[in-house]
Parts: structure tokens; sequence; C-alpha cells
């Protein structure tokens, strides 16, 4: 039934399987055709995707085109030796696993290169039960490595421009909520300097906010439409009906009735709920707005009952603006237990690992391509149906 | 008989003039002279036995209104007339003005102080010279007059700006009268330096002053309209073709006359802030009637406009302290006030375009602008009414629901702590770390 197929990737919850993992790639750099022909030979049968290059600059050159998860380098080379081959490796992908076979005579070297930054080295001669070990070891040793990275680092949530958006944003938003509440309680603030109408100021604060806001609201819609980190974060806010059947499995799990919580990814719905209550509050108090601060305009094109809604809907609507956030967004970023007193992300823009994996998991999985749990899980070798041709650069 | 102040050489005047010069002939051909009087009056040291002085200075007396006219001491101590040992038999009568001055003081016998003064003849009222003086009465038209215009303020408030004579009348009267002073009248006599601006004679009269609630007096409310009509008479013109002077000259006691908008002695221009009419106080003032439920009734008038007003942006604003925006004036007019049934009304449908376009020029289209003060919600234009209804219904389901699922996020990650607080370490723990399952903590 088409209906039920289209429905099961909504309904069904997003987990991590092996299976979808790319097979690990790996590239060998050796002078002698004999090593290469064998690491590719014992790799492939494992379910590596292996390619080989016979110098030094060959190898460099396939690593500047395509990453790899593992490079074996011979030390001893004519054209470039493997020293050097590693520098360059890690120049240009800082996060490479460079590995080095090497001879008995050439130990000391390969020291060496652990120290400028080789994850580890293998002594000729190997038998393929031991290069496949020394393979499967590297893998988890890279794995700790990029951990160990992912906890000092964090994880970029949001861009400098996002975060920017954000500090106008709730600076102008502010200022809109500060100048325009007296006109809720008049007779509260009417001896108030700045905030009574008649020093004039409040209103021209509350205009000028608002053209900041609106021109925030702008730019972050070019920023989502145009530039690629934009696009991709408005992508991930899009609501989907799987947000529900979240929702739903959200609430079931904080009651106790459940054990886990759903697997969201970058953005959890009330996220959402507040982007997308964001982005209709600005709408529509920049329309209404806009018909009060012209109200003649306004009265020459519709009659007084569109300038008395508009009145309401900007009323009512920075009510629940205010409310809103005011209420969710101060407990989602400053009183939820584990941020209090606050999250530092919208400074930062990074999260820890810790957090990551315990609130965005697919969105950690989609950046690391690691299934989203604490220790490091190594998916091979993987059982192949058929051992699969060169990886084509 | 009615004397006008700005004018004294009325023909009555003259003629009292001419009268008060035979009287003054025939009593000089008569005995004693000023001079014979002076003899002994002219020391400055003279005083009666008890210690009173009974000097008179003859240079005050020469200047004065009646020594300029030639009379003798005796044509006022008329009990002297005829007196040949001196000193003269002692106590004088008090002096009679009303010898000459008959008119004026049957003015003064109807009025308050007359009739105070009948009643208690030792008391605080004034008398003739409590306001003219004695030998020193100079014509009102002297700037040293007592009664001269810009000094009438300090000969009243004599008495009623003292708290021991005033205040025995009635309380608070002496801050009122003090209130003339910061007023736009009082401002105009006393900073501008104004002689037309009104004094407390132009309202309350002077020798037939009476009590507001007496309605022979001038500040009566019948009265009130026609008194500040002698300086005001282009407004008293406009206020008596609108409803409330409609109705006023037909006697209807409960609309408002002048005071009851602009007040009496602390009077101030519509641009003071203090003014009751200032556009921050109008609504107010006109709520004081039209906000008063048994008047409302009495006249069927519409309800509930103070409320819809205040719940305007027009109200919120000016509440604020914004004045351009619309009281209840800028529509309805002040003192051409009209129902909004007549077709001369600002309020009048025909005329709205014209009244709104004052402020809002785009405002002029053909458009039925609806129902401005909606009293009752029903009043109101279905479509605000059902959008107000829908935010407020949208509001308070987002809070509850809010509020809901922070309640049982909170619940879950207290829960979660205070299971992986009883946990050993985080090491054995399958993920999540601080979400962790339940029943692996039980």
């Amino acid at each position: 039934m088409p209906l039920k197929a289209w429905l099961e990737p909504l309904l069904s919850e997003p987990t991590y399987t092996p299976g979808r993992l790319a097979p690990v790639s790996v590239l060998a750099i050796d002078d002698d055709p004999q090593v290469l022909r064998r690491v590719q030979e014992v790799l492939t049968r494992a379910g590596c995707l292996v390619d080989t290059a016979p110098s030094g600059p060959e190898g460099l050159a396939r690593l500047a085109r395509q990453n790899y998860d593992l490079v074996f380098t011979d030390l001893m080379m004519p054209e470039m030796d493997g020293i050097a081959v590693v520098k360059h490796a890690l120049e240009l992908r800082p996060d490479a696993a460079v590995l080095m076979i090497t001879g008995f005579a050439s130990v000391d070297t390969a020291v060496e290169a652990l120290k400028l930054g080789a994850l580890d080295y293998i002594e000729k001669p190997f038998t393929p039960s031991e290069l496949e070990a020394f393979t499967q070891a590297a893998l988890k040793k890279k794995r700790e490595r990029e951990i160990a990275r992912e906890e000092a680092q964090g994880f970029i949530r949001f861009t400098p421009a996002e975060r920017a958006q954000h500090i106008i944003l709730m600076a102008s938003f502010t200022l809109l909520v500060i100048t325009g509440f007296p006109l809720l309680m008049p007779d509260l603030f009417k001896n108030t300097f700045i905030l009574a109408e008649s020093s004039l100021i409040r209103g021209v604060i509350h205009r000028v906010a608002a053209l900041i806001l609106i021109s925030a609201g702008l730019y972050h819609l070019a920023y989502s439409l145009i530039s690629s980190e934009g696009n991709r974060d408005f992508r991930k806010v899009l609501p989907w009906p799987r947000d529900l059947i979240d929702f739903y499995h959200q609430v079931r799990y904080n009651l106790g009735l459940r054990n886990k919580p759903p697997r969201t990814g970058k953005f959890n719905l009330m996220q959402k709920v507040e982007y997308f209550g964001v982005v209709w509050g600005t709408a529509v108090m920049a329309l209404t707005g806009f018909m009060l601060w012209f109200e003649n305009q306004t009265l020459s094109l519709f009659p007084l009952w569109v300038l008395d809604a508009a009145r309401i809907v900007h009323r009512y609507e920075a009510i629940l603006a205010a409310a809103t956030v005011f209420i969710s967004h101060v407990y989602q970023v400053h009183f939820r237990p584990d941020l209090f007193p606050m999250s530092k992300v919208w400074l930062t823009g990074r999260v820890s690992r810790k957090e990551m994996l315990e609130e965005y998991p697919i969105e950690y999985e989609e950046l690391t391509g690691h299934p989203a749990q604490e220790e490091p899980v190594i998916a091979w070798p993987q059982p192949r149906p058929a051992p699969a041709a060169e990886v084509k650069p | 008989m009615k004397r006008s102040l700005l004018n004294p050489k009325s023909k009555i005047q003259n003629l009292k003039f001419v009268a008060l010069g035979l009287v003054c002939w025939a009593a000089l051909a008569n005995a004693q002279t000023v001079s014979d009087c002076l003899d002994c009056h002219s020391d400055s040291g003279l005083t009666r036995e008890k210690g009173g002085s009974v000097a008179v200075n003859p240079e005050v007396f020469k200047k004065s209104v009646h020594g300029q006219a030639g009379l003798a001491c005796v044509d006022c101590h008329q009990d002297l007339k005829g007196v040949k040992a001196y000193p003269h038999p002692v106590p004088l009568k008090p002096v009679e003005c009303a010898t000459c001055h008959e008119s004026e003081n049957a003015a003064y016998q109807t009025s308050i102080h007359g009739q105070s003064l009948a009643k208690t003849p030792k008391g605080d009222a004034a008398t003739c010279s409590s306001c003219h003086g004695t030998h020193d009465i100079l014509p009102p038209k002297d700037p040293d007059s007592k009664t001269f215009r810009l000094n009438i303020p300090a000969t009243c408030g004599h008495c009623h700006l003292n708290p021991e004579i005033a205040g025995k009348n009635a309380s608070g009267s002496v801050a009122k009268v003090e209130s003339y002073f910061t007023s736009i009248h009082g401002w105009a006599l006393a900073k501008a330096g104004l002689v037309n601006a009104a004094v407390c004679t132009d309202c309350h009269g002077s020798h037939d002053i009476h009590r507001p609630t007496d309605p022979k007096s001038k500040v009566a409310r019948a009265l009130i309209p026609k008194t500040c009509s002698q300086c005001h008479l282009g407004v008293y013109q406009t206020y008596l073709s609108s409803i409330h002077g409609e109705k006023f000259a037909s006697g209807n006691p409960d609309v408002p006359v002048c005071t009851n908008c602009h007040n009496e002695h602390r009077i101030q221009l519509p641009s003071d802030p203090n003014s009751s009419v200032n556009p921050a106080h109008v609504s107010r003032t006109c709520s004081a009637c039209h906000e008063n439920k048994a008047l409302n009734l009495k006249y069927s008038l519409p309800t509930g406009r103070l409320k819809s007003y205040q719940s305007s942006y027009h109200g919120i604003s000016n509440k604020l302290g914004d004045l351009t925006v619309a009281n209840c004036a800028s529509c309805h007019g002040y003192h051409d006030v009209l129902p909004s049934s007549d077709p001369r009304s600002t309020t009048n449908p025909a005329n709205l375009s014209k009244t709104c376009g004052k402020c809002h020029p785009q405002g002029d289209h053909p458009w039925d602008i609806g129902k401005i003060h909606a009293s009752k919600r029903m009043e109101e234009h279905w479509i605000p009414r059902l959008v107000q209804r829908i935010y407020l219904l949208l509001i308070a389901a987002t809070l509850m629901g809010l509020l809901a699922f922070i309640a049982t996020d909170l619940y879950s990650r207290l829960r979660v702590h205070r299971a992986g607080k009883k946990a050993t370490s985080g090491a054995d723990r399958p993920y999540p770390i601080s979400r962790g399952d339940k029943k692996d903590k039980r």
C-alpha cells in the first residue's frame, strides 16, 4: 500500500543503523607495488574501499580531491619520504588518520612521525589478520581522537551571522516590549519619563527598534535563502509531521511513560515552535505596526474597523509574543536545570558534545557520521555481499 | 441702580457731583470749616482717652475725593454740626455715607455684607470704610484708590485672605480666594498689568454683593453666563447656540454653565497643564456629568463614553501625555457642542469626515466609519471583536500549553537528575547519561 510506505518514515523513529554507514575508505601510498596490492587485497576483502598511489605526491593529490578514513603510507620512498607525506597530509586535512608502514630499520622515523600527528605504525612484514586487526585498532584510535576533539571543542550550533541576528533580535524585541508596554497600562506609566507619550521618545524608540527588527528579519530571510549555512539550518528548522509524533513521545517520556526521549535533529519541536512564532509574530507586528504608524494612509484605504482590528491584533500579538518569549524561551535557555543560569550558546555558538548527544542526537550523527553514543563504536569490518571495485576518485 | 465701573463719568455720576457741590456750599456758609477741625486733628499725636489715634493728615484729606470736592468734616461727622465747645463731646456717631450715597447704601443694605452687619453690628462684615477708606477715599479711577481695579483683589483680600476673618464663615474660602492670584485673571491683572482683567467685583458685584447661593448674586448659577459675557461676549453667544446653552436658556438646572467646566477663581487658559479644560483633563471634566448615572438616565444620554474613549488609541495616548490626540472637545466641540442628531453638530454623520479630517486628512472617504463610542461589546464592529476573542483564546491556550509542557519537562529533568545522583557513576550507564532509562534506575 503506497500510503503506508509514505507514512512509514514519518511515523517510525529515525535511528542510527550501522548499515547506513559508508564503507571505510582507505588510501595506501607505497612505491612497492607488491605491498600496495597486498594491502588492497586484504582490506578489500574485509569490506573497505581501497585506493592506491605509487608515490607521495600522487597520494597527496588523491587526498586533496577526496577524504579518506585512513591513509597508509610507506616511510621510505624515493620521491618524497613518509615524514613529508605525513606533514603534507595533515596540512591538507588536519583530521586525517595517517598510518605508517615501516620496516624494522625505520621504526625511529615512525616514532618521529607520530610526534608530527600520525596515528600509528605497522611494521613489515605483517600477516593479513595482523593488518585487519591493526586497521580496526586504527579506526578505533581515530574515533577516540575525534571524540577527544569533540569533547574539547564542542559543536558549532550557530554561525557568527546567526548569533548576530539573534543579538539584534533580542535587543530590538526587548526595546519594543519596553516601549510598547505602557500602552497596555497607561495609568501606570503616564508619569514615567521616556515611556510617557509626551516625551515623544517612547514612540521614536519603538519605531526605530521596529525598523531594526524588520531589517534583521529581512536579512535573516536573505541569509536563509542565499547562504549555505543559513539554508541548511532553515531546512532543518522546517516542521515535519514527524515533529508531532516526536512531541507526543516527548510528553510521554517527560511523564515517565516511556524510557527514552525521542531522538531529535538540530532543532526540537519547542525550538521550531519558537522560531516560527518569531517569524509569524514579526510579520504580523510589522504589518499592523505600519498600519498604525501610517494611520491616515490606512484610513484612506480601509474602513475604520480595519484600523481597529490592526490595533487589537498589534496589542494581543504583542502580549502573545512577549509572554511566549518570557515564559518558554527563558525557560529553555535560562531555567532549564541543566543550563541554569544561562546557556552560552548565543555567545559562543557552540554546544558541548554531551548536550549534542543528549538533545540533538540526529544532528550529531549527521555531523560526525557516527552513532550518537558516548563510547566509540567501530562498525567494521562489515559483511559485504560482493567485494566492491576501487573507489573512483 | 447700576453703575458702570468702566465708565464712572456717566450722567448719573455727574449729576451726583453737582448735588454734592450744592450741599457743600450750604454747609460752608453755615459753620465749622475743615481748618477749624484740623487745628486740633492735624496733630499726629492726638489720641482718644483710651489711646486710639484721632489724627487726620491734612495732606491726605486734601487729596481725597471728599477733600477735593470741598466737603467739610461736619458734612460727614454730622453730629458735630453746630458744636461750640471744644474738645467736642465723644464718642461720635458712625458716619452715615448714605446721606449722600443713597443708592449705593441701598444696594449695600441688601448685600451679604450689609445683612451680616445688621445681624452682628460688632462683627467683621465690611462697611463702606472697609473698602473705600475714611479720610483718604479716592475715586476708583485713581491708581492709588483702594477700589482702583488693580488694587481691588488686595482690598477684598484684606478680609477674604485673612483666615481669622474669612475662615470663620466658610471653611477653605481663603484658599479659594488665594487661587485667584494664580488664575489667568489674576495673572493678567498682576503680572501682565491689564486693568481690564477680571477682578473680584466684576463677577461678584461691589455694593450689591451676595452669596453665590442667593439667586440675586451675579455668580448665582442662573446668572453666571451673563456675568462672564461682560467680557467673553462672543463665547456667550456661541454657548447659547449649543445644546448646553439652549437648555440653560430654557431653565434646565443640570446643564453646565461656564464655571462647571472652567472653574471659578482658579480658571486657567486651556493651554495651562492645570486647567480643567487642558487636553489632558477634558475627558475628566466632561465625564463629571456625562458619566453621571442619574443624569444619563434622566436625559437618556448614551453611557460608557469615557470608558470607550479611554480604551481607544486616542484615550490611551492622551493618558500617556500626548496632547495632540483627540479628546472629547476635538470632535464634539466645546462652547458649540451639539447632539450628533443636530445637522449643525460636528459629530453629525454628515459632518464626520470633515471633523475627523481635521487630524486625518486622508480619512475623507465614503466608507461608514462605524461606531466610535462602543460602550457595549455588541456595538463594536464584529471583525475586531472576533479578532480580539480569537487572540484571547490563542493567548490562553498557548500559555497554558507552554506552562504544561515546561512542567512536564522540568519534572522529567528533575527525575533524571535525582536518579543520576543515586547511580554510582556515569561510566557504566548507557546513553543517555542524564536522561537515563527509567527501568535501569529503579
